[in-house]
């Protein structure tokens, strides 16, 4: 099970993470305890305290983080234009770009 | 006696490029749960949280059978699939048994499905 690519593309040329919207996050860190890939990381001293930290660890396409977030403070890019850009990719490498 | 009637078996991979099971062959734990354990039959679902799994779970609990959920936390598949039972008329505590098997390997996690099953009251070949 190869964990470097996503729809034959390479992880870190994907851009898949959680955005923070910190007028409604509040702090709660329930994202930060059901994600067991350290995409967040919480910094008790400092503000904001919690921020996306390993945004590459992040699975491509699941928005689970989203879904548990009460406040709905989190959110993707565009699923579909982030597929749209995948295929771009794998259709330049194809031809040789 | 009636027999007691199969659980079907879902394998969640969340895409299958999840760290959570990285220590894990999801092909042979579905193997092993399919061919060894008491199921109806065993899969894997790449992602049922996403849109085309909630669509996969409508067409899948119209059949009504029970289903054991080997995926990430049941607090979290609570929150993701309990709609689409209650959209098909079940009660998600009564027909899904949620297991957490994130960060195991393939023999933990296939035991973790034995247990259940067993817990569930059905007979499981120990040998």
């Amino acid at each position: 099970m190869s964990e470097t690519t996503f729809m034959g593309v390479t992880r870190d040329r994907i851009d898949w993470s959680p955005r923070i919207d910190y007028d409604k996050c509040n702090d709660c860190m329930e994202c930060d305890e059901f994600c067991p890939h350290d995409v967040f990381e919480v910094r008790e001293d400092q503000s904001p305290k919690l921020i996306v930290k390993n945004p590459e660890n992040c699975v491509v396409f699941c928005r689970a983080c989203a879904k548990t977030c009460g406040p709905d403070a989190i959110t993707f890019p565009n699923k579909n234009e982030t597929t749209a850009y995948i295929k771009q990719i794998r259709k330049g490498e194809a031809a040789g770009g | 006696m009636e027999e007691k009637r199969l659980y079907g078996f879902i394998l969640c991979v969340c895409t299958g490029k999840c760290p959570g099971f990285r220590d894990m062959d999801i092909w042979d734990l579905v193997n092993q749960v399919r061919v060894e354990l008491p199921v109806e039959y065993g899969f894997i679902h790449p992602q049922l949280c996403e849109e085309d799994g909630d669509r996969f779970l409508a067409d899948f609990l119209q059949v009504h059978r029970k289903v054991i959920i080997a995926a990430c936390a049941p607090n979290m598949q609570r929150k993701m699939f309990k709609q689409a039972f209650e959209d098909a008329g079940l009660k998600m505590e009564e027909n899904c048994v949620m297991l957490d098997i994130r960060e195991m390997s393939t023999e933990k996690a296939f035991e973790k499905a034995k247990d259940a099953l067993v817990k569930l009251g059905y007979e499981v070949d120990e040998a």
